[in-house]
């Protein structure tokens, strides 16, 4: 009883042992690999151009608080001032 | 071509040579395509998962991934393996429709009839099994796998995998006796 799926399943093996890839299978792997080397340049330079962006922005983000901060410290400064006098 | 043949080839296709590339699936696609069309239970699906799986191959050997450490087939067969898996699993969570007849509407029905049919008839008794067991079963029952080698296929301990195949078969034997 305990071998009665396997010797089912071993005859389905021998009788799935003539199945092939159809006989274009390898030319369109290699057409398939072929289009994603193409594409990975390209991918790769997406990839660096949208860390530039991200970075400039990064840099303007900086720069912008850094003058806010610089503003802000001179306006309580000169608030500072006002009040002493 | 014997295993040191293609680790010949596969050190050339690391080096990114395009001719190598083709004679590693020249040499392993009938193999790799039986092994595809018994997990999905029909030969168009099984195309679809396999030109997947040789282009993670193709990515992983350019990339270094194969170490050697396991043999060249059995890391084949994970590949293999696990990209019809995740093409379960996706299909398991589409809703219930006309796949089969779509994929069978696909397959190339001069070709080889009676495989064909004996296919038909496996993914009959394979397909309501969790992937999982379904795996382990067409590894060790079908391909003839040693249970070691399906545990190192599908990167789990060889306990699990006699686990999942005491499982499989007694779904199996339940489901041949309701149709006897």
């Amino acid at each position: 009883m305990t071998d009665e799926p396997d010797t089912l399943l071993a005859s389905l093996a021998e009788r799935t042992g003539g199945l092939e890839p159809p006989p274009d299978f390898a030319a369109r792997v290699l057409a398939r690999v072929g289009a994603t080397r193409e594409r990975e340049p390209w991918a790769a330079r997406g990839v660096v151009l949208g860390l530039l962006a991200a970075a400039a922005a990064l840099a303007i983000w900086v720069s912008a608080s850094a003058q806010q901060e610089i503003d802000a410290r001179a306006l309580s400064g000169l608030e500072l001032v006002e009040l002493e006098q | 071509m014997t295993e040191p043949d293609l680790s010949l080839v596969v050190r050339q296709v690391q080096r990114g040579d395009r001719a190598a590339f083709r004679s590693l699936v020249e040499h392993t696609q009938r193999e790799l395509f039986r092994l595809a069309a018994r997990l999905m239970g029909n030969t168009a699906d099984a195309d679809d998962v396999l030109q997947d799986a040789y282009l993670k191959v193709h990515r992983a050997l350019g990339d270094g991934q194969f170490d050697g450490r396991s043999s060249l087939r059995t890391w084949l067969y994970r590949v293999v393996t696990n990209t019809a898996l995740d093409a379960l699993r996706r299909r398991a969570a589409r809703p219930a429709g006309d796949d089969r007849e779509l994929a069978a509407a696909r397959v190339d029905a001069g070709r080889g009839a009676e495989s064909q049919v004996a296919l038909a008839e496996l993914a009959r008794w394979l397909d309501d099994l969790p992937v999982e067991q379904r795996a382990a079963l067409v590894l060790c029952s079908v391909e003839g796998l040693t249970n070691g080698e399906a545990a190192e296929v599908l990167g789990v301990s060889p306990g699990a995998i006699e686990q999942r195949l005491v499982r499989a078969r007694a779904t199996l034997r339940k489901r041949r006796g309701g149709d006897d």
